[in-house]
């Protein structure tokens, strides 16, 4: 466990809590995504980590030090954590270099040449931050934040302001880098797909708890909560035996007759094969065939019943305190 | 250079503050005419004392001095309205001085029953009028001002000026409040116009047209046959001086004095008297009487020519301190009659 | 469990030195309304009774007339300007600041003297046109003209705030409009105008003060304002109580205002898109681009050209005169006391907005906009409240040492013109994002470094600005000057207005002059450091 996080508490205003008793442990080398929605305090929980924000109770601890707990509060410049914010804050009156070496220890001074190779600015060193596209600032952050040998590396919404057919690339890129230097890292975004295929585990907070911690694998195949279900992944809800059932859309087949009827709405392109949305009773199903299926035609799905997923509540609730 | 810096600030910061030094004279002054300054320089040159002089209006000055109390760093104070003097007088911010080498050379009717200050220059508020509008006969004294005749003819400055609140002052002095009630209603009744401007646009409005008589202190007038711009020198030509209250039992013209007077704390007090002497003199007084087109205090010097031409006229002989002292009921008038 | 906190930034030391500084500054204000109580009340009934609401009603009608003039040659050259290309814009856009560097009382004795019987316009026409002559021989001291007058000096403060408003809203809103087929017309009052609203409140309120705060101009054109009485009842009456109770309720008058205008605009704050385009984007017909030429003409021809030609016609006629070494002495006296008030101010402002953003205390941002609100208080009741300050404690203070002392004078102007070293900062501290500061920390900068490397660098060109109007201002600064002035201690306003009361304005026109032309050339060069910054706020 490099990095410990125990009943960490976090509120502006005590009767609106941010964050609540959070518990969780990331290993050395580990890329972590925190997902939640805007503005359910996953900056604030970064900025916890990393001195910017005091936290009303819990331990954090990194890399065997305590870091904030009831009589400790290590500054934040003496955290050894680097921090990637959201809009990739270069300061405007120095170049690329400069923004780097910003402030640097000298015993970093040798490692600026690897960093600046590793994120690929060798030709971008002497430019000024007005002078470079997003992902050029973004990886000079990333430079800067390297260069210190950080503990603990921080990324704030690392892709939300990229422009989308480019992301893929410096999704890989990212992933790259970080696994190259080993740095610990947790990424915070409101959106999975981002970081889904980059992350060794996600952790998916709502309400100011952790709903659930595990790799991705585990998230998609086994969600605790209807939440954590939908946020992976569409879910088709069926009624039968007087139990409600989720299915995923690709474990949902057309087939020659079976109880499950179906009508269908549209058949979307989506490069490989057709999404078909139907309409059964009242709830909206998605399952794959590869050619497209005319509309209002009546239709027979199945599936495997092990392939169910079946949850305690009803499929609008997560974890609150209360019911964890 | 943040050092240099540093020490320039602090030495501006505290420095030129005052020094206390014997060869120095700090005047507050109400007046600030070229003439002032000339005055100075040659005493400077002739005694050596170098004389500091801060330049504002009397009621600041009067604040400030008052303010200072006991440290104030002020050996004279001079006014260009002997009521200021009278008020500074009351709230004991002068010292009397007696000193009969120069109170001699003084018309006495100028002078300070009290003995706290002495008369420099004085002047007179008149009526000028239209040479073309107005005959000389039509003219008498200020109470005639409110007469109907003069209905939507006559033109004065604002109320808030010092010239006329010592008009006033002298008028209920002489008349009582009740009259000079009436008066000024009748005066408010025939204004031209608002009252606005100084006294220099009363008499370009008589050239413009735009009323028949004014009221205004003597030296404008000379001021403006003197000018070079030959448009005032037109305006000075269209009207003549009248100098009321000439008649055999009137009083005669107002007339207000610039005077100077030691202030009470005055750490230079031997120079102070030095510099009043020096201003009551014969050469002092050549000086103001052809710059500034003032009449001298002192009954042997003559006025500048083009004054000399209004000819002569007898003064009101009202103790001047009056000025002063009937200056808040002055003021009250004003406001009741609506005279702006 | 609470955790206590030990923040890097130390937040007592931060919030103690705010408040110190801040009640420095506010000081007079209190020394004022403690002198309320001890109002003669008679006094202040004779004066409701017979002379408030004349007052009153003058100084409102003044207000609303001067801020129409001012609205209107401030906003429609700023529209044209912004918004579409023609001949000479740049050139206008220069000229149209220009007029803020005559003060308001020269313009008005310049332009009383102008339309006057005796002065040149009706000379001329008496002369060779004498049937025109007639007509114009009319009285021109009125509230009408002085509000025009008035208009034409300060309509600058409107004109930079549209400018800047204008320009920053960006060329997607206006592109659709054009694409809607909305015409010039149409987009300026339906869209432009209303999203513009915080601006031109912002540049009103300052138009509003500079009228409540008036004097001379105001006397002599016999319009009796609110001020006028404040300094009627301290002049005449020799009441400095009620006429610190008249400043106090100007002031609470004011303070309302403020906060009605901060409130209701708070709603229409909006932040404008970065990494717009500024091209001009319409073009002009022919008979609207004449129109362009006038309504941008006008402001420039009456509100600086007109006076400055006068001007320098009476320094002509009066050249073999001038006394030139006072004129050094007075230029001497003027520059260096100006350049180290604003400096004072400049720095005071910038550590304000610097801790503002670090430590994001309450108490920071509260009393960092409470020190604003002096500005509401006319030059001459700061003075008096000063004196009164350092006189009623003369065992702490030796009151010797600060009257007539720079210390005095340069304490007063820092009060009075605070906030116009403030907003320029304000605006620019705001813009920069607060990750800047979060990275700083994170980088490991302590906050002096932070403030050295970081924040200084980037507000340099506000810097600039802040510390340029504050020149400006003071150096046309008068009430506070005749005041507090120590001996032998002119400066070029002070000797202006000396000579303009005395009737003497030929020989006042050499110190105008002066005044002028420096205020001019720091202006042109002003205006180009505010070009390269809207530029450089792009992206």
């Amino acid at each position: 466990m490099f990095l410990k996080v125990e009943n960490l508490e976090k509120y502006y205003n005590k009767k609106l809590p941010l964050i609540r008793k959070l518990n969780f442990s990331v290993d050395k080398g580990e890329i972590i995504s925190f997902i939640g929605e805007s503005g359910s305090g996953k900056t604030t929980f970064l900025k916890c980590l990393a001195g910017l924000e005091e936290i009303n109770s819990g331990i954090i601890n990194l890399n065997g030090k305590v870091l904030n707990d009831n009589n400790t509060f290590v500054p934040p410049h003496l955290r050894k954590i680097g921090f990637v914010f959201q809009d990739y804050p270069l300061f405007p009156h120095i170049n690329v270099i400069e923004n780097i070496t910003l402030n640097l220890d000298n015993k970093f001074l040798n490692k600026i040449d690897y960093f600046i190779e590793l994120t690929g600015l060798k030709d971008l060193k002497s430019r000024y931050p007005h002078e470079l596209s997003g992902g050029e600032k973004q990886r000079v952050c990333l430079a800067r934040a390297l260069v210190r040998d950080p503990d603990l590396l921080l990324l704030d919404e690392p892709f939300s302001n990229l422009d989308s057919n480019i992301k893929s690339s410096i999704q890989d890129e990212i992933h790259r880098i970080i696994k190259k230097t080993q740095t610990t890292t947790i990424l915070v975004t409101h959106d999975i797909s981002d970081t889904f295929n980059i992350s060794d585990k996600i952790l998916i907070f709502k309400a100011g708890i952790l709903q659930q911690y595990d790799k991705p694998i585990e998230m998609y195949c086994n969600p605790v909560n209807c939440y954590c279900a939908k946020i992976l992944g569409d879910l088709n809800q069926i009624n039968t035996d007087n139990k409600t059932y989720y299915l995923r859309p690709e474990n949902m087949k057309l087939s020659n007759n079976s109880k499950f009827k179906a009508i269908i709405e549209k058949s979307l392109f989506v490069g490989k094969e057709y999404k078909i949305r139907a309409k059964a009773d009242n709830q909206i199903w998605y399952f794959f065939h590869n050619e497209p299926i005319s509309v209002n035609e009546k239709v027979f799905v199945d599936f495997d019943k092990k392939d169910l997923l079946e949850f305690d509540s009803t499929c609008s609730n997560y974890f609150t305190l209360n019911n964890q | 250079m943040k050092n240099y810096l540093l020490l320039l600030t602090t030495l501006m910061l505290f420095g030129c503050s005052q020094n206390e030094n014997s060869k120095e004279i700090n005047i507050y002054s109400q007046r600030h005419y070229d003439v002032d300054e000339l005055q100075y320089q040659n005493f400077e040159k002739k005694t050596g004392i170098k004389i500091n002089v801060i330049k504002a209006n009397a009621d600041e000055l009067i604040q400030r001095m008052k303010n200072e109390g006991d440290n104030s760093p002020a050996d004279l104070f001079i006014t260009v309205d002997v009521g200021k003097l009278w008020q500074a007088t009351e709230m004991g911010l002068l010292q009397k001085f007696e000193d009969s080498s120069i109170t001699k050379n003084i018309s006495p009717e100028l002078l300070d029953k009290n003995g706290y200050w002495v008369p420099v220059t004085y002047r007179s508020r008149v009526v000028v009028y239209s040479n073309d509008r107005v005959k000389r006969e039509e003219l008498s004294t200020y109470e005639d001002l409110a007469n109907d005749k003069w209905r939507g003819r006559l033109l004065v400055r604002s109320s808030s000026n010092s010239y006329n609140q010592a008009l006033m002052s002298s008028i209920v002095a002489n008349l009582g409040s009740e009259i000079t009630t009436e008066w000024s209603k009748g005066i408010v009744a025939n204004l031209a116009r608002n009252p606005k401007g100084n006294d220099r646009d009363q008499v370009k409005a008589i050239a413009a047209g735009q009323g028949d008589i004014a009221i205004v202190n003597s030296y404008y007038i000379g001021l403006l046959l003197s000018s070079e711009n030959e448009e005032e020198l037109n305006a000075g030509n269209a009207v003549s001086v009248f100098f009321p209250n000439q008649g055999e039992n009137e009083r005669g013209a107002h007339v207000n004095v610039s005077g100077i007077a030691i202030a009470k704390n005055s750490p230079n007090k031997e120079n102070a008297i030095e510099l009043i002497r020096y201003l009551t003199s014969e050469e002092a007084q050549q000086t103001y009487v052809g710059n500034t087109f003032e009449f001298s205090i002192n009954p042997n010097i003559k006025p500048d020519e083009i004054v000399q031409a209004w000819g002569e006229f007898k003064k009101d002989p009202l103790d001047l301190n009056m000025l002063g002292e009937k200056r808040a009921e002055a003021i009250r008038i004003f406001d009741k009659t609506g005279w702006k | 469990m609470e955790i206590k906190s030990n923040n890097i930034i130390n937040r007592w030391g931060v919030n103690i030195s705010t408040v110190f500084v801040s009640l420095l500054i506010v000081i007079p204000l209190l020394a004022l309304i403690l002198s309320v109580f001890k109002v003669d009340f008679d006094n202040f009934y004779y004066l409701w009774n017979n002379l408030l609401v004349d007052y009153s009603l003058s100084t409102i009608y003044l207000v609303l007339l001067t801020s129409f003039f001012s609205l209107i040659f401030g906003i429609l050259p700023a529209w044209y300007i912004s918004t579409s290309r023609f001949k000479g814009k740049n050139l206008y856009d220069i000229l149209l600041y220009l007029p803020l560097a005559i003060p308001t009382y020269i313009m008005a004795f310049t332009y009383s003297d102008v339309l006057s019987y005796t002065g040149p316009i009706q000379s001329f026409t008496r002369k060779y046109i004498p049937e025109i002559s007639n007509i114009l021989n009319q009285d021109y001291l009125q509230i009408e003209v002085l509000a025009i007058i008035m208009g034409l000096a300060l309509y600058p403060y409107i004109y930079t705030a549209c400018r800047i408003s204008f320009s920053l809203i960006g060329s997607n809103y206006i592109d659709l409009c054009r694409n809607l087929g909305m015409s010039q017309m149409k987009t300026f009052f339906r869209i432009v105008l209303p999203i513009s609203r915080v601006a031109i409140f912002s540049g009103l309120f300052l138009v509003i003060m500079e009228v409540l705060n008036e004097y001379g101009a105001v006397n002599y054109f016999g319009v009796n304002t609110f001020t006028s009485g404040i300094f009627r009842s301290w002049n005449s009456m020799q009441d400095v109580d009620t006429a610190s109770l008249l400043a106090v309720s100007l002031f609470i008058i004011v303070i309302i205002f403020f906060f009605l205008e901060r409130f209701t605009n708070s709603k229409y704050k909006f932040n404008y898109s970065v990494n717009t385009n500024q091209t001009s984007n319409f073009l002009l017909t022919q008979s609207r681009r004449v129109i362009a030429h006038i309504i941008c003409l006008i402001p420039i021809v009456f509100g600086f050209l007109i006076p400055i030609l006068f001007i320098i016609n009476n320094v002509i006629n009066e050249f073999s005169r001038i006394n030139f070494s006072k004129l050094i002495d007075l230029l001497f006296n003027t520059l260096s006391v100006s350049i180290v008030s604003a400096l004072i101010i400049v720095i005071i402002a910038v550590l304000f907005q610097f801790f503002r953003k670090i430590s994001k205390s309450r108490v920071v941002i509260v009393f960092s906009e409470i020190i604003s609100l002096t500005y509401a208080l006319p030059g001459a009741v700061i003075a008096l409240s000063l004196i009164i300050l350092v006189t009623s404690s003369p065992d702490l203070v030796n009151s010797n040492l600060f009257i007539g002392s720079f210390f005095l004078l340069i304490y007063a102007y820092a009060i009075r013109h605070m906030a116009v070293g403030i907003s320029p900062l304000k605006s620019s501290f705001e813009k920069h994002p607060s990750s800047y500061d979060d990275t700083g920390i994170n980088l490991g900068l302590t906050p002096l470094k932070l403030f050295k490397k970081i924040h200084i660098p980037i507000n340099k060109s506000a810097i600039l600005i802040a510390f340029l109007l504050c020149f400006i201002d003071i150096m046309k600064e008068l009430p506070i000057t005749l005041i507090l002035r120590p001996f032998n201690f002119d400066t070029l306003a002070v000797q202006t207005y000396q000579y303009a009361i005395e009737e003497m304005i030929p020989k006042s026109a050499i110190y105008s002059l002066s005044i002028v032309m420096i205020g001019s050339i720091l202006l042109i060069f002003l205006k180009n450091i505010i070009n390269k910054q809207i530029d450089v706020s792009k992206g």
